[in-house]
């Protein structure tokens, strides 16, 4: 178990480098002159009056003419000491204070999601396999997978337009009350859910197909029974495998909700970091969600034993067979 | 001199639309644009609105002491001195004063923190007689004194304040006559101060603002003797503004001189365009400025109350940029105003809610000419024009070509988003194409746009509106005087140039509209401009308002606003 | 691995369908041989597949499906639906209908350019992984999960942040984004035929090893990772939508679905159709992509 503890660890350690590195890269890659970036960031002057010696003292400062190799160095450096450096728009603030703006209405709006998801998926799941007729359960899929299908965008336009331009139940933006996160975080658990709702009413039928499940059957256990007392608990692992996954998707999700709905995050935040090529803040999204991921995938990996104890062996974990 | 322009800047790329840069009449270009840049989009002030995130208040509360109100984009820079935005510009206008005010309808120069003034022979010596009382909210008397210094830090501030400082080139300083008496002296005629000093960019700070490093006012660090004080400000977010109980010197135009009736105003950052609509739809805004004429369906005939007037400034152009080979070409450049349909322009894109434009100032700005004997539709004239000039093979694609090969091909860069100006693009592609011009569409990010300047575009063609009251505005776009604010500085057209130069020299009304109308003919003959429409400024509230004023820019004055019941 | 995109969101996804939930668990068991008897017995299939082939058809030959220009005004701005305009026109006076129609070319493109992208770099990474194993697979394996770390929409964007615009970059981003999933799948599938017993028949007879993985994974796998492909591909088209909504994507005039989408937008309280229609055809092409693979992708446990 101790092994197989610090094994993750140790894995998580080399992905979370990994994603400090590609954030590393993917800038490298960006055309775009910081020094540039940086005079004319936010209205403080303008790059075509900057003169070289303005420009050339910010890449000295910066360090912007050092060899890749130890720009690259200084940055781990900088990552490691959570110095995040000041970002190029929003006023040259320090990336920490804009990121830490932002954050907050973000995981509220993420664990608002995951949770109304969960149960949206769980509903999803149980519905296409309980329903008492083939039909109702399969238009039950049906409406799951609809889900899967309508883009998060025209969803969040359709469910805006009607709740709260029209009716005027929910605020139009902000976030700002318990009001303004009921459609966002409707928009984003209903797309996911299908996903969710999809995954484990499969893997509801596989594990009721297994042996001791007919057993119980035989026994004479009605349906409903039978999947609730005996095959949930089994058929909720896959689903727990892929809630690394769905905070992924959630962050993704709220780049785009957060823009139409107006909610001040992370999301929104990373657009338009992208947009004004404001290099210090999407690396540090990107180390930020990424570290998240990690997280998320470590805390439910090392979870997964007390539900799961065949996990600890690697071989059950897709290790060679 | 000069002041406004206001360029438009797009902005983003966020789903939601249009981003912005909303001009107001006033003016404003955004430097990013002029001068570094590059993608000038225009915008109209209806047009747009941009920026970054935004939040908001509960919905619907029966509340009167506070006002609820959606702006669209949150400008990032409250410094009133500093780069004019129309959000920046209506954030100012709550909180500072200025010497006089412009009243909309007539657009006269009205008393404001001056209670009279005079104009020397040549324009180049202004004394004003400052009101006595009035103080800023940190406690000081506003005197002479103020006058002066803050009229040196826009100086001063240089490139920061290049639209103040250009409403003061050939500043030679400002004497202290007295306490109640400040002269403002040039070293040339400068008629078109005057007006420049209604504008918020030579609004008067507190002494204890002029002393602070030029960032922390633009963080909101402002100090004036407005109606309201700037309490709260969260980037992206909110403003929120108190209202001054001690007030009691509103601007001549106002019908309230004293404390406003709404005790705070609470200003929300609305990006998104159809949710600004929402928002205000909805009723969780009041009062919802700069919205997107697409939205108008979308708020009238409801609950609403919704204004719309027309800018004042230039109207709406496309404009050349000469040094780009083709455009060098002056048939090229004459061919396009007859090529373009504007009454379709205004009856599609605009659904008839704007008027095609008649000239380069929209026809409600002072000392505007009705020039749409240049404007109109005319295909075969341009037809001609280019065949003439040797533009006479048209390609299986429909586009020209000249005898030494070159197509017919325009481009214009453009931060990307869906606005209603790339639907209006749209709608050129296929007018030009008709005459075998063919119109090349080039979105890119905001950061990209800034990889060239006004004057190394690799593109043909920019645009921008610029808000000002005044036909001077036309000098600093249309002349070669200015660096980043003049678009053909460096390539000076001296006929065009010496017309502009008229402007400057009387504050005689008449006289100055012939200067413009001069200068503006000259432009339209060697089609130096193409101007489309003219734009409107579009509001609306919740009619839980009255005494809803607009000032001469159309930004509001909430001094003047009352809970209606 | 079921999930290969973002579950949520703008990246679709492609989960859900397919069949099990750890890939090394539970492998996809996948043929073509199934889809006619599958055609047959559900409707919804059939269904599908006719939606499909008529977008196939959109997009070999459109203007046989729409023979209306869709980059010029042909009729009145923001005219309703109607005979002449069956999906209304835009602002600009251009059938809707035909530049959904013409629009397909580029959404279904991009979409399959990614999954191909996905799927080509993917699958070779992944049975690279699963057959050489050791150092190799280790190092690929933590390399998509630093992929995998970043959520997909993001990561296209900061992709297309150093590509630029276009439908092409779009689609090049959203491929990228889809290599760690189809990674994933490729090496589970692998690591199972590599455990048949014919594989060891095959190396102890001594052909060397990309030999045997070119002769017996390559085709082994492939029909189970193409099943997961055709999954992906929803996810990809409203992957690719997604950006295009969010202005990276096709230059105008060219229409393209998510583009279309968000250029109607604000008019929706005044001119619905001209967001609705291609929102629908959107959603029912991706609805459809997973019906059919779900369909032959997986053996129904019941």
């Amino acid at each position: 178990m101790l092994r197989y503890v610090l094994r993750r660890l140790g894995q998580a350690v080399v992905v979370l480098w990994g994603a400090i590195t590609l954030s590393f890269v993917i800038v490298q890659l960006t055309p775009g002159d910081p020094a540039r970036l940086i005079v004319m960031g936010n209205g403080q002057g303008d790059a075509g009056a900057a003169d070289a010696s303005q420009l050339a003292q910010i890449r000295d400062e910066m360090g912007l003419d050092q060899p890749l190799v130890l720009q690259y160095l200084g940055y781990l450096r900088r990552v490691l000491t959570l110095d995040w450096g000041t970002a190029y728009s929003r006023q040259r603030q320090a990336v920490a204070t804009v990121i830490g703006d932002s954050l907050g209405s973000t995981l509220e709006l993420g664990l608002v999601s995951l949770v109304l998801l969960v149960l949206l998926g769980v509903a999803f799941a149980l519905g296409s396999v309980l329903l008492p007729t083939a039909w109702a359960r399969s238009t039950f899929q049906a409406v799951t997978v609809v889900g899967i299908a309508v883009p998060s965008f025209v969803m969040a336009i359709l469910l805006l337009q009607i709740f709260s331009f029209r009716l005027g139940w929910f605020p139009a933006f902000g976030a700002d009350g318990p009001g303004s996160i009921v459609l966002p975080s409707l928009t984003i658990a209903l797309l996911g859910a299908g996903t969710l709702g999809q995954v484990f009413s499969r893997s509801i039928r596989e594990v009721s197909a297994e042996g001791y499940v007919e057993v119980a059957r035989a026994r004479g256990l009605g349906n409903a029974q039978v999947v609730l007392s005996h095959v949930l608990r089994n058929a909720s692992l896959p689903v727990y495998t892929i809630i690394g996954m769905l905070v992924g998707g959630v962050v993704s999700g709220a780049a785009i909700i957060e823009t139409i709905f107006g909610r001040p995050g992370i999301g929104n935040l990373y657009v338009e970091a992208v947009t004004a090529r404001d290099f210090p803040l999407i690396q540090a999204l990107i180390v930020l969600t990424g570290g998240l991921y990690v997280l998320v995938t470590l805390v439910v990996d090392l979870s997964y034993p007390l539900i799961d104890p065949r996990v600890v062996s690697p071989a059950a974990r897709g290790g060679r067979r | 001199m000069l002041t406004t322009l206001v360029m438009l800047v797009a902005v983003s790329v966020r789903p939601s639309a249009p981003q912005v840069v909303p001009v107001s009449p006033s003016s404003r270009i955004t430097r990013r644009s002029l001068a570094g840049l590059a993608a000038l989009t225009a915008v109209s002030a209806p047009l747009l609105a941009a920026c970054s995130g935004s939040s908001a208040g509960g919905s619907g509360s029966a509340d009167t002491s506070v006002l609820k109100v959606g702006f669209p984009e949150d400008s990032e820079n409250y410094d009133p001195h500093q780069p004019p935005y129309t959000v920046s510009r209506a954030v100012a206008r709550q909180i500072a004063d200025t010497l006089v005010d412009q009243d909309p309808g007539s657009g006269k120069i009205v008393p404001w923190l001056a209670e009279s003034w005079e104009v020397n022979a040549d324009s180049s010596q202004f004394t004003f007689h400052l009101r006595d009382g009035v103080t800023f909210s940190d406690g000081t008397a506003f005197t002479a004194t103020s006058v002066k210094k803050n009229f040196d830090r826009v100086v001063d501030l240089g490139a920061l304040a290049y639209i103040g400082a250009s409403h003061l080139r050939g500043y030679k300083g400002t004497e202290v006559v007295d306490e109640h008496t400040a002269k403002v002296s040039f070293d040339g005629p400068n008629a078109q101060f005057l007006q420049a000093a209604t504008t918020q960019t030579l609004s008067i700070l507190a002494d204890a603002t002029l002393e602070l490093d030029p960032k922390e006012v633009a963080a909101g660090k402002v100090i004036g003797s407005g109606a309201y004080t700037l309490e709260d400000y969260t980037p992206g977010k909110t403003i929120t503004l108190k209202r001054r109980d001690d007030y009691a010197w509103g601007s001549s135009v106002y019908d309230n001189k004293k404390a406003a009736a709404y005790e705070s105003i609470a200003i929300s950052f609305i990006p998104d365009p159809t949710t600004l609509a929402g928002a205000v739809s909805s009723g969780q805004v009041d009062f919802a400025f700069l919205l997107d004429t697409s939205t108008l369906p979308a708020v009238e005939g409801g609950q609403l109350e919704v204004s719309k007037n027309p800018t004042r400034g230039i109207s709406f152009p496309l404009i050349p940029l000469v040094y780009r080979p083709l455009l060098e070409h002056e048939a090229v450049r004459r061919a396009i105003n007859p090529a373009t349909d504007r009454a379709e322009i205004a009856k599609r894109i605009y659904q008839g809610e704007v008027e095609p434009a008649t000239g380069l100032l929209t026809a409600s700005t002072p000392g505007s000419a009705d020039l749409s004997e240049f404007l109109e539709h005319d295909p075969e004239k341009a037809e001609k024009i280019l065949e003439d000039a040797g533009w006479s093979t048209v390609g299986e694609d429909g586009i020209r070509t000249n005898d030494a090969g070159d197509r017919l091909s325009l481009s214009i860069q453009y931060t990307s988003g869906n606005t209603v100006y790339e639907q209006l693009f749209q709608l050129l592609q296929t007018q030009w194409k008709k005459v075998g011009i063919e119109f090349e569409l080039k979105p890119v990010t905001e950061a990209q746009a800034s990889e060239s300047g006004l004057y190394d575009a690799k593109y043909d063609l920019s645009t921008w509106t610029q808000g000002r009251a005044d036909p001077d505005v036309l000098r600093v776009v249309y002349s070669s005087f200015y660096e980043n604010q003049s678009f053909f500085y460096g390539h000076p057209i001296h006929e065009i140039d010496d017309a502009l130069l008229a402007l400057q020299s009387t504050t005689d009304a008449d006289e100055r509209a012939a200067a413009s109308e001069k200068a503006q003919r000259l432009l339209l003959e060697g089609g130096y401009s193409f101007p489309l429409v003219d734009a409107i400024s579009v509001s609306a509230d919740s009619k839980s308002i009255r005494g809803i004023r607009l000032d001469a820019e159309n930004k509001p004055a909430f001094a003047d606003f009352a809970p209606a019941s | 691995m079921s999930v290969l995109r973002d579950p949520v969101g703008a990246v679709g996804t492609a989960a859900g369908t397919a069949p099990g939930t750890d890939p090394s668990r539970t492998p996809v068991r996948a043929s073509l041989r199934g889809l006619p008897r599958a055609v047959a017995s559900h409707p919804g299939i059939a269904a599908a597949s006719v939606f499909l082939l008529l977008l196939v058809g959109w997009v070999l030959v459109p203007d046989l499906f729409a023979p209306t220009d869709p980059v010029r005004a042909v009729g009145p701005s923001l005219a309703p639906p109607s005979g002449r305009f069956w999906f209304g026109t835009d602002l600009n006076g251009r059938d809707v209908y035909s530049r959904v129609v013409h629009g397909a070319r580029s959404s279904l493109l991009a979409g399959l350019v990614a999954v191909l992208i996905s799927l080509v770099c993917g699958g070779l990474l992944g049975m690279i992984a699963g057959y050489a194993g050791g150092i190799l697979d280790a190092v690929i394996s933590r390399a998509v999960e630093v992929l995998v770390s970043i959520p997909g929409l993001l990561l296209s964007l900061a992709i297309i942040s150093a590509l630029g615009f276009g439908v092409d970059k779009v689609a090049i981003a959203v491929g990228i984004s889809g290599i760690p999933g189809m990674v994933r799948i490729a090496r589970a599938e692998t690591l199972r035929i590599i455990g048949l017993p014919y594989m060891d028949a095959a190396t102890t007879s001594g052909t060397r090893r990309p030999v045997a993985i070119l002769t017996h994974v390559v085709p082994n796998a492939s029909g189970a990772i193409a099943v997961v492909a055709g999954i992906d591909l929803g996810g990809a088209i409203l992957a690719v939508a997604s950006l295009s909504f969010l202005g990276f994507g096709a230059v105008p005039p060219q229409p393209e679905w998510g583009s279309q989408i968000n250029e109607g937008r604000t008019y929706i309280a005044s001119a619905w159709w001209w967001t609705l229609f291609p929102s629908l055809v959107a959603a029912l092409t991706v609805l459809s992509v997973n019906r059919i693979s779900r369909g032959i992708g997986t053996r129904e446990v019941r």
